[in-house]
């Protein structure tokens, strides 16, 4: 038993070493793994955030870059070493970015401002937050579209302005007129239809133009395809461009890749890759990216960053440059490449007529291609080992480079000036003549003022009733009126009349057993029927219509305004004083009474003829202008939402809408918005009486000393440091409808 | 009696058995430990040479603008080392970097960039650069030159080290250990950073930088010679720079 005992105690003496030795040896381990795994996944953490932190900082830096674009250069050169920008991005990653402003000096007309630029995250995590901040030298150059302080006169406003989109697919628009004529819209553009003489289109939405239109100038924030038979002078996009149009587009860069799969281009610029597809030709062309060239036809010089994957154009005066390889199927005159060349003909004989110097590999179809004059940094492939037909002359160079070309540099394009406006038609309530109401039992009421022959005052709106009972189309102002039911409708008749005189009406029908004028409290609807009224300013509380009536007026509806049938509106400053000062009731805000002419310097609101929308506190409500069929309105057309043309609605062939002035849409319901223009519009710019000015427009905000024309910039740069071309009475040079504030280049960045 | 020394052969088995598994844990987590210590400087430093790298060709200028140049305002080095000791004047090989940037690979084991840090017109133009000598990272820090091309090998260089000598875990299969610095054509258009901002992809040349490990019988990072192909790099960090400010 003793030596049980003693057996036992070895044993267990053996199992508790063996246990702790075991034990050590695992703790040990996993003690080690645990420090490698944690010190792995600080590195990682360490470097993720830095990474990240870095990337933000670029991002910020290339949204400096966009947000300097959008300022005026007066502003840059304002930003003095120390200042600092803050913009916070609107995306989805909400951070800030800070930029100090180290250096700003003017070289040679530039202004040149070094920016340390750095994003910071403030919901990120505590322990895994790293700033990174990136030193950036930016060259701001003013465009001669750039805004200044001091300016004279203001801005010679688009002739037509759409906030939102525009669908002129099914539009035939002729602008008429000698001066510049522009287009500017705040979305996409589809200018499908038929487009003639107009000067300038602008848009910050993809385009689209088609037909035998021709445009003389295209810009755009994104997209631009051109189509038919369309032809355009120069196009500048952002984003890409597609020429497939049999017409012609005479300059064109792009920031983006660009597709020319028919028609011609002089002068292509682009930042990114270019494909030419039969039948088009390019005849300058000049690429960051990569070229294809599957088109039979020639270019004139070709110069690229990127490789030319193919050239199939075949002539011999094609000067070639590529900073990268080159696939030639065709022949050229002349080919420089840094890369290697690979010659694969069409045909035979096809090849380099003049010169070839490559830094490259070169190889080669024997008995197919050809090479005048050759020299390659490279191999050549095959060898060339006897004198070939068509002859193969190519030495293979001793020096390095063989040849240096410099890199291709595309300007970039600025983005669209938007122009910013606003339209409200209760502030022009205290100016009209006459202003429409309706009381909660549907009478209707106007309140009148300055209309000599009418005391000012509150008038009842009544059908003028014949001794006999019957009914007439004139409508009078009236002091009592009782409401009638003719059919299903109530009619208030005027029991009492407040002037003496049939005269002193309101308006008069051109048929008879029709009033002119009638309420529908059931949509808040005016309806002027085959209606003549006095000339003045008619404020509407509701939406109108106004069907089959000719007037010299400028209507103003804080809904919708529609006009049917036949028609013709004259705002009062584009008529001839003895038409707009004429008659017994005379708005003595527009015409002088004494001498009956119409005042000068004349009236804002004269100068619109339909202006539509208003807010009810912070809700806009109505802003659409429908016009159908044929109507000749003359004087500006200012919808706070969308216009809606359709100039062939009753099937008449014949039917055009003309509009002498400018229109203007300001998309202000929030929502989509779409303008449809269709049938036959005519925009005429010029011919205009001296008291008509197209680009005055009403005041329709608390606080306007310029224009209604404004516009916004500074988009990111921080609001209450930039000047406002607004308020500061700011305009464009001369002869910058839309243009762009400043290029700017990044001359140089590094981490800091 | 017999059972005792059973319980005592076995009992010794599981002793020596437990002690040489303690052993080999012990050294493998030591091991670990050295590897991830090594890991770490290498990453870190991978960052901040890319970091450093970036300013080459920062603020110099010509008549229109930005002018910096491969070859001129950044070099390529292959086989460079000190001529005494660490510090004081290079000598190497110089290797085009154009030719790197539009044709085959061209690799070295130091870059020397200039660049104007104040980038105003008359601002002092500095260079510095980094070296990869004898296992070892060092910054070449910044003196006072003309150019990265003139300057490479006439300033006499202070250095500060990045990453210290590795010590290999297999001395017996692991020759070269080091960074090796290479130029191509710019195939991966330096995204995101010179696109986003705004100056296209193709005026900047990227360079990368690889840290590796090689365990094949010759020792390409010690001369900056080209690994061959039969090289492993058993542990490689490799970082993709893009000069924002350099035209190739």
């Amino acid at each position: 038993m003793p030596e049980h005992h003693h057996a036992t105690r070895q044993f267990g003496f053996a199992a508790l070493l063996m246990v702790l030795v075991v034990g050590l040896a695992t703790a040990a381990l996993v003690l080690a793994r645990v420090n490698h795994v944690r010190s792995g996944q600080e590195v990682a953490a360490m470097l993720k955030g830095s990474t990240t932190a870095h990337a933000r900082a670029w991002k910020a830096a290339d949204a400096m870059r966009i947000a300097l674009g959008d300022a005026a250069t007066s502003y840059v050169a304002g930003l003095d070493p120390g200042m600092v920008l803050a913009i916070t991005m609107d995306d989805r990653t909400s951070y800030r970015i800070d930029a100090t402003v180290v250096s700003n000096q003017l070289v040679d007309g530039a202004q040149e401002i070094t920016l340390r630029v750095q994003a910071a995250d403030a919901a990120q995590l505590a322990q895994t937050r790293t700033t990174a901040a990136v030193l950036v030298t930016y060259q701001v150059r003013p465009t001669p579209c750039d805004v200044t302080r001091t300016c004279p006169k203001p801005p010679p406003p688009s002739t037509l302005v759409i906030r939102g989109d525009l669908d002129a697919a099914n539009a035939t628009i002729r602008f008429l007129g000698e001066g510049d004529t522009s287009l500017y819209v705040d979305g996409h553009v589809n200018l499908g239809g038929q487009t003639y003489n107009l000067s300038e289109l602008c848009a910050t939405g993809n385009i689209t133009v088609g037909g035998p239109s021709e445009i003389a100038s295209v810009c755009t924030d994104m997209n631009l395809l051109v189509k038919d038979s369309a032809s355009i002078g120069t196009a500048h996009a952002i984003g890409s461009i597609q020429m497939q149009s049999r017409g012609r587009l005479g300059s064109a860069i792009s920031n983006a890749s660009v597709s020319v799969t028919g028609g011609t281009v002089e002068h292509l610029q682009s930042t990114g890759d270019v494909l030419v597809a039969e039948p088009a030709r390019v005849a300058t062309l000049r690429t960051e990216g990569k070229l294809q060239w599957t088109s039979s036809a020639s270019a004139d010089s070709v110069e690229t960053n990127g490789d030319i994957e193919a050239y199939r154009g075949n002539s011999d005066h094609a000067a070639l440059a590529s900073r990268g390889k080159v696939t030639l199927q065709g022949s050229v005159k002349d080919l420089l490449a840094h890369g290697s060349v690979a010659l694969v003909p069409d045909g035979l004989g096809m090849g380099v007529k003049g010169m070839l110097r490559a830094n490259g590999d070169f190889s080669y179809v024997p008995r197919q291609s050809t090479v005048v004059d050759g020299e390659v940094g490279g191999s050549i492939n095959p060898p060339l080992l006897e004198p070939l037909v068509p002859p193969v002359n190519v030495l293979q160079s001793g020096k390095q480079p063989v040849v240096r070309l410099p890199a291709v540099t595309v300007p970039l394009v600025g983005s669209v000036l938007r122009e910013t406006f606003k339209i409200d038609v209760n502030f022009l309530r205290s100016e009209a003549n006459y202003v429409f109401t309706s009381e909660d039992d549907g009478k209707m009421v106007v309140q009148v003022k300055d209309v000599s022959g009418i005391p000012p005052g509150k008038y009842y709106l009544g059908v003028h009733r014949l001794d006999s009972g019957a009914l007439t189309g004139v409508v009078r102002l009236c002091a009592q009126t009782t409401l009638q039911s003719v059919g299903s409708a109530q009619v208030p008749v005027c029991t009492v009349p407040a002037l003496p005189t049939a005269a002193q009406a309101l308006c008069v029908s051109g048929m008879p057993s029709q009033p002119c004028l009638a309420y529908t409290p059931a949509d808040r609807t005016w309806t002027f029927s085959r209606a003549i009224v006095p000339v003045g300013a008619y404020w509407l509380d509701g939406n109108l219509v106004l069907d089959q009536s000719s007037n010299v007026a400028s209507f103003l509806a804080t809904g919708n305004i529609r006009v049917t049938g036949y028609l013709s509106v004259s705002a009062p400053n584009t008529v001839v004083s003895s038409r707009a000062c004429a008659g017994a009731l005379l708005p003595t805000n527009f015409c002088d009474p004494t001498s009956r002419a119409l005042r000068t310097p004349s009236l804002a609101l004269g100068n619109a003829a339909l202006v539509a929308g208003s807010y009810e506190g912070t809700v806009f409500t109505g802003g659409d202008i429908h016009l159908e069929t044929s109507q000749e309105v003359a004087g500006n057309v200012l919808a706070g939402n969308q216009v809606l043309i359709n100039a062939g609605a009753a099937g008449a062939a014949q039917s055009v809408v003309t509009i002498h002035g400018r229109m203007l849409a300001s998309g202000q319901s929030g929502q989509s918005v779409a303008s449809v223009l269709a049938g036959k519009i005519n925009f005429v710019t010029d011919d205009f009486q001296s008291t008509f000015d197209p680009s005055v427009s009403p005041c329709m905000s608390s606080a306007c000393n310029v224009s209604s024309t404004v516009r916004a910039s500074q988009q990111a740069v921080d609001q209450s440091a930039a000047p406002s071309a607004g308020s500061a009475g700011c305009t464009l040079a001369a002869g910058c409808t839309q243009g762009r504030v400043s290029q700017v280049r990044v001359f140089w960045a590094a981490p800091d | 009696m017999l059972s005792l020394l059973v319980g005592l052969l076995l009992g010794s088995m599981a002793v020596a058995a437990s002690v040489t598994l303690y052993r080999v844990s012990l050294r493998q987590s030591v091991d670990a430990r050295t590897t991830t210590q090594q890991d770490v400087e290498s990453a870190l430093a991978m960052q901040a040479v890319a970091g450093l790298v970036m300013q080459a060709g920062f603020g110099i200028r010509g008549a229109s603008g930005p002018s910096a140049l491969v070859d001129n305002d950044i070099v390529l080095l292959q086989d460079a080392q000190f001529r005494d000791g660490v510090g004081g004047p290079l000598q190497a090989t110089l290797q085009s970097l154009l030719m790197g940037a539009s044709g085959t690979e061209v690799v070295g084991n130091a870059v020397v960039w200039s660049w104007n840090p104040s980038a105003q017109p008359m601002g002092d133009v500095w260079c510095a650069g980094v070296v990869s000598v004898g296992g070892a990272l060092l910054h070449l820090l910044p003196a006072r030159c003309d150019n990265a091309a003139t300057g490479w090998g006439s300033i006499d260089w202070q250095t500060r080290t990045l990453s210290a000598p590795r010590t290999s875990a297999n001395a017996s299969s692991a020759i070269a250990i080091g960074t090796v610095f290479s130029v191509g054509p710019n195939a991966q258009r330096c995204a995101p950073f010179s696109t986003q901002i705004g100056r296209g992809n193709a005026t900047g040349v990227a360079l990368r930088l690889a840290d590796f490990t090689s365990t094949a019988s010759t020792a390409p990072a010690a001369t900056g010679s080209a690994p061959a192909a039969a090289t492993e790099r058993a542990r490689s960090f490799t970082a993709q720079v893009c000069l924002t400010n350099i035209a190739s």
